[in-house]
This record gives C-alpha cells, structure tokens and sequence, in this order.
C-alpha cells in the first residue's frame, strides 16, 4: 500500500482542492478554507444522524397524504402509495412505475446504500473499497431523482386549478418526503467517501 | 510524522454530535403525528344501506352541513348478501354522530334548477350525508336511509303538509313562495295513506314560518297562468325557475273567511291555482238530479250548474237510463250544488235554518218549483256548443210533478233553449227549401241575357248616332259663340236696332205727355208752343 497523506500529515482542501500541511496550518493557504484529515468515526456518525432522521421522516411521508385532488369524479387526498396504486390501475404503468422508483425504490436504495457504508465505515473494515466507492457514487446519483415526487406535486397544485371543477394541493406528506430527500443528501454529503480508502485504524 | 496521530485519538473518543439533534427532532415530529392522529380517531361506526352505489373506501367523506367528519374506510357485503355494510372511521369531531338516533344517507349528485344545493356532490362525487341524533347514548351500528330524510334535525322552521289531488310538476327541492319570496322548499312527495291524492312535505325554513296561519291557502305556481277575459290577457306566473320545475305558493287569505283557531294546521290544502285557492269554501255538497228526453250534446261532466246565474254546481255524472215500460231513453244528470257559494242569500237560508235540514231545503225547493223553477239547459258558448245547466225561474213553465221526500232530489227540468234554436233554425231552413230557388234561378238567367243583349244594342246602335249629334251640337254652339261676339256685324246691327228702337221709344213718349197735356191735339192737331218746342231735343 502506498503512504496516505493523513499520515504524511497533508489533507485536501475541501473547497479549493489544494494541498495542505495540515500540521503546519489549520487552513487552506490559498482560500483560508478549513483542513481536516478524514475521521471516519464522525463522518460515519454525521452521516448515519442524517440518515436515521431521513428514515423517520421517510414514516410520515408515506403515512400522510401528499396531495389533494378534486374533479369531476371524486375529491379525495392520496399517499404515495395510493397514488401509484392508482394510476396503475387506470392503466398509466409507466406513470406508476416512474412514480414507484422516484419515491419508494429510490430512496430505499439510499437508506440502504448509506446504511451499508455507514456500518462499513463504523466497523472499520477495510474490505471492497472499490464496490464500496461504486456504491457511493451510485447514492449520490440517484439522489437527485428523489426530487421529482416533490417537483410533480409542486407542478400540478400549480398547474391544476380550473376553479371549482378541478383543484390540486399539496398536503403535510410532501413536506416529509421533501424533508427525507433533503437529509439523505445531506446524509450523503456528511459521508466522507476518503473513510472508504482510509480506515482510521489503519493509519 | 507522528504528530496527527494525538489529533486522531482526541477525536476517535465518541461525544455526540450536534448533528444528532436533527433525528431526535424529527423523531419528535413523527411521535407528535402519531399522537395527533390518535388523537383525531373518532369512533368506527357500520352503516348498512341497500347499495353501495358511488360510495369508494378511502375517498367517500361522511359530511355533516358540508363538512368532512369521516371517511369510509371498507365497504363489504352483509352476511346474507342483502345489503351492503359500510365501515366509515368518524374524526373525533364527527364523534357525535356516532349515537342514537343519528340517520345516514348518501347523497347521490343532483341536478335540478333548485337543486344546487348538491352542486358540490355532483362535482366531487357521493358523499355520505349525516343528521345527528339528539340522543348522547353511544352506537355503532345503523341502518341508512335510502332517501335523504324529509327534515333534519338542524334548521328551525315548520313543516307542512299539503294535500292535493295530483303532483303536478311539484318535486322534491321544488321552491315554495310567499309574495314571490323563497321561503321554503318541497321535502318530499308521496301517496296519500289513503290513495286518495298525494301528500306533500314542505319545509318553510324560520322566521318565514311564522307567515303561516290558519287562513293561509297553498297552490301550485307552476307553469304559467294565463287567463283571458273581459279585462284582456293576464299572465301570471311566480319565477321563471318555477315555469321550468314547478313551484308552490301561499298567502293569506282574506281574514273574514277564517274558520278555526289561531294556530295553523299542519295539513293544508294544496290548490290547483290561486284562482281556486282564493275561491269561497264551496261548503257542504248536495246531490240532485235531473231528467231530460232530449239529446244533451255539449254538456260534461264538471259543467257548471248556475242558479240565475250565478254558479253553485258541478255536473257530476250524465247517465243514459232506458225505460222498459214505454220504450223510451232518458238522460239523468247528476249534479253536486253547493249552496253555500250563493253566499247572503245561503246565509239569510241558514239564518231561517232552512239549509241545515234536508227536508226544509227539500219543502223550499217544492214551493220554488211551484213558481216556475225549473233546471234548463243552455248554451254556453256558440263556438264550442257547450252546454251548462241554468236553475232558473221560466215565464211559463211546463208541469212538474215534484218529489220532496226523493233522496237525492229530483229538480224538474225544461225543453233546452238550445233546443228550441234548433226548431227555429230547422224551419227556417225548411221554407228556404221550400223556396222555388232553381226556377228563380232560371228566369234570373234568361232576364240577365235580354239585358245583356239590350245593353249590346244601345252600345251598337244608340250611342253612335248619339256621338255625332253632340258633335253637331258643339259646332253650332261654337257658331252662335263666334255670332255673338262683340267685333261681330250680327252684333253691331242689334246694337244699332236697339238704339233706333230706343229713340222711337222716347219719341213716343214724348207724344203720350203731350197728348196727356193736350188731349185736344188729337183733333185739333199739335199747338206751336214755345216750351214744349224749347223741351224738343
């Protein structure tokens, strides 16, 4: 194995990218930016804080109804779940199934692709880091499609109002999902992916 | 080299983060959901009703006065598959609903010209409708209405009932008024018990209930009333909506025919129209019945049975009786008059105490048959040939033989007038038969020819000669014009005659004085004398 530079005692800036002596300077000598050696324990544990809270609101969010509709036919507040329920049965497949990754594949995926290298990186193995790198670079991939259910509810509380025949709001369930979206980024973002190559017990 | 390494092993001591504050949060926010939504839970009630029929688990509301208090959470068929059971979850606001006495409906959309209280259902579906009971007993087990109920128990006002003979256009929704304001509504319709006409509830919604009286007369507003009279065409209607779906009205009427107490019935009459509905009480009906040997045509059952003129009777039924003992047919009319619409002459009658017994009223009619009361067909219209039924007092009455103790009574009749038009009518058509109209016709044919022919000669032979003799007329009158004139020498002669006439004229008397003077001159001849001589022109 090669030498690491947290033990030649040198870290990345993580704003401008330049390299530091993190023992010589607290900060970046270009952009002032704060140094610090990976700490996989904190990372994994700022990670998995973010994580667990995305996984409670993840309850509610499915739980709540996310929009109200009104219109010729009925009115009534659907989950996510009924929602894609219902457009499978009048026949919209590829809707539902849009829908079904966007909100339910997706961010399962996260919480269990997180949740692995939280346990991986709090356990200190040093094992597949590669597949490991794969599966976080997947992660923060598939973390911008989670948005759409809450784009597709802000577009349609917007678009549908034709007065009394048809009318669309968005309910409390969308609040959730958007708050679980946003803490498995930030999730995402507080895993240092520098703990995969860099056990702490390895240094 | 081994300088990070203390740096590491500070921070590998695990001491919580800030971060953590963020799970903890939202962990309190989803227990908060959950103890709020607990919280919410009202009780689960079951409601059976015939049909499910646009109700949908997990989208159907239960609406108490437009708002939400449950939702329908399973709908299932009973045991023996006769009905179905709806399993609605109530909020905890809709708790209430879940006791005794409340009624379940669903309100299906409707669409009607009143009906816009459902307008919101036909846009959002079914809803489950809600009347809640009075009572605080808790129960989880009703039965739904089929229809929703006539009356809930919610808005203050009155209910009526109105009795009529047929619905007309009246339906549930339909608008009652009063003045033309809307006061109510038609809850439901329906059979009488007695099959006897229908039944209609209306709801007159507070304060308008306070309208109602005893004196207060219902009709049917629907549709137009249009009536042509001697004062011309009057239109009268109540609202356009009600032309279309039908409507009811009241109002007072005049305070001198109220009968009965202060407090207003709940049952009233419903009226054909506001004519009828303002009409005196007719009052108690007697049946009579009249016997005719000649033909009726023209006379129906509800012809108008008038007593000198003035209407108190229906025609109630026209029967054709066949007499085996002399071979002959009859009509028997029958006729339902009300004695009381002759209005003070019935009460000067009841006064006397005559009305109220059938066998004094019977006396009456005996004594006034007597003097020549007799029932007379007549025509009512030339048009239609409508016959109505006249009681009237005739100059010259036939016999009558009259039976006062016959129930029902029988009134003498006499010949039709219409009748008699007709002798009249067939003999003058007779003698104008009679008339030898074709042999007229021909000497009328053969004078008009001669004439014709005259009238050709004088214009062939007469009038030529006629032109030419005008004309010579014209020429001659032109020369005498033209002789006549004053440069003319025929003129100028006249002229010179008539002063040559004139100076013997003066001479003349010039000698008739002298001669007056002298009459001797006669024979002794004319005297020189100087002043006659100086008078000489």
């Amino acid at each position: 194995m090669s030498a690491r530079a947290a033990a030649l005692g040198i870290a990345l800036c993580p704003v401008c990218g330049q390299v530091g002596d993190i023992a010589m300077t607290a900060r970046c000598n270009r952009c002032g930016g704060v140094l610090r050696l990976p700490n996989a324990r904190a990372s994994a544990e700022r990670s998995l804080a973010w994580l667990l809270a995305g996984i409670i609101l993840y309850v509610p969010a499915n739980l709540l109804p996310v929009m109200y509709v009104s219109g010729i036919g009925g009115e009534g507040e659907d989950t996510i779940f009924e929602g894609i329920v219902e457009f499978w049965r009048s026949g919209s497949i590829g809707l539902a199934a849009l829908i079904f990754c966007a909100s339910v594949a997706v961010p399962l995926t996260k919480f269990a692709g997180l949740g692995i290298l939280i346990a991986t990186s709090l356990c200190g193995t040093a094992a597949a880091p590669l597949s490991r790198a794969r599966l976080y670079r997947f992660v923060e991939f598939i973390g911008y499609w989670s948005m759409l259910d809450v784009v597709v509810v802000a577009l349609t509380s917007r678009l549908v109002r034709f007065g009394g025949f048809a009318v669309a709001e968005p309910r409390p369930g969308i609040l959730f999902f958007c708050g679980v979206v946003i803490l498995t980024m930030l999730s995402a973002f507080s895993f240092d992916e520098r703990c995969i190559w860099a056990p702490e017990h390895a240094s | 080299m081994n300088q990070p390494a203390p740096l590491i092993v500070e921070k590998a001591r695990w001491k919580p983060q800030l971060v953590w504050v963020v799970p903890i949060v939202a962990a309190l926010v989803g227990a908060s959901l959950v103890v709020q939504s607990w919280r919410s839970r009202g009780p689960r009630i079951v409601i059976t009703f015939q049909s499910a029929d646009g109700l949908q688990v997990g989208k159907t509301l239960v609406k108490y006065r437009s708002i939400a208090i449950g939702r329908v959470a399973a709908l299932a068929l009973d045991a023996d598959a006769k009905a179905v059971e709806v399993t609605v979850d109530l909020d905890r606001s809709g708790a209430g609903a879940a006791t005794e006495g409340t009624r379940f409906w669903v309100q299906h959309p409707r669409l009607g010209l009143e009906g816009n209280a459902q307008l919101d259902s036909l846009l959002s579906g079914s809803f489950i409708g809600v009347d809640p009971g009075n009572t605080h007993k808790a129960q989880h087990e009703f039965v739904g209405l089929e229809e929703p109920p006539a009356l809930s128990h919610g808005p203050a006002g009155r209910l009526v009932t109105l009795h009529a003979d047929n619905l007309g256009s009246i339906a549930p929704g339909a608008p009652v008024y009063f003045r033309q304001v809307r006061v109510g509504r038609v809850i439901s319709t329906g059979l009488s018990e007695d099959r006897g006409g229908v039944r209609i509830n209306a709801f007159i919604d507070a304060p308008n209930d306070g309208l109602l009286s005893p004196r207060s007369r219902f009709w049917n507003a629907s549709g137009i009333d249009l009536s042509l009279n001697a004062d011309g065409l009057k239109v009268k209607t109540q609202s356009l909506s009600t032309i279309l779906a039908g409507g009811i009205a009241f109002e007072d009427a005049p305070p001198e025919t109220v009968e009965g107490g202060s407090v207003p019935a709940p049952d009233f009459t419903l009226y054909q129209d506001r004519t009828s509905a303002f009409a005196p009480a007719p009052g108690e009906a007697r049946l009579v019945k009249m016997r005719f040997r000649h033909a009726l045509r023209g006379l129906r059952v509800g012809a108008p049975v008038e007593m000198v003129g003035v209407d108190i009777g229906r025609v109630t039924a026209i029967d054709l009786e066949f007499s085996p003992k002399d071979e002959s047919f009859t009509i028997v009319v029958s006729a339902a008059l009300y004695p009381q619409l002759m209005g003070p002459a019935y009460e000067t009658l009841a006064a006397a105490g005559t009305a109220n017994s059938d066998d004094r009223m019977a006396a009456l009619v005996g004594r006034l048959v007597n003097r020549g009361l007799r029932v007379q067909p007549r025509l009512g219209s030339l048009i239609t040939g409508q016959l109505y039924l006249a009681m009237d007092f005739l100059p010259s009455p036939n016999r009558a033989v009259f039976d006062a103790s016959k129930r029902p009574l029988e009134l003498p009749t006499a010949e039709s007038t219409t009748g008699e038009l007709q002798v009249r009518v067939a003999s003058i058509a007779e003698k104008l038969d009679r008339l030898p109209l074709s042999s007229i016709a021909g000497h009328l044919d053969g004078d008009l020819v001669t004439l014709q022919s005259a009238l050709t000669h004088l214009d062939r032979d007469v009038l030529p000669p006629a032109g030419e003799t005008v004309a010579e007329a014209r020429s001659t009158l032109s020369a005498l014009r033209s002789s006549l004139a004053n440069d003319s020498p025929f003129r100028e002669r006249i002229d010179r005659t008539l002063e040559d006439t004139d100076a013997t004229l003066a001479e003349i008397r010039a000698l008739a004085g002298y001669l007056e003077r002298h009459p001797d001159a006669l024979l002794k001849g004319r005297r020189p004398d100087s002043n006659e001589a100086k008078k000489r022109p």
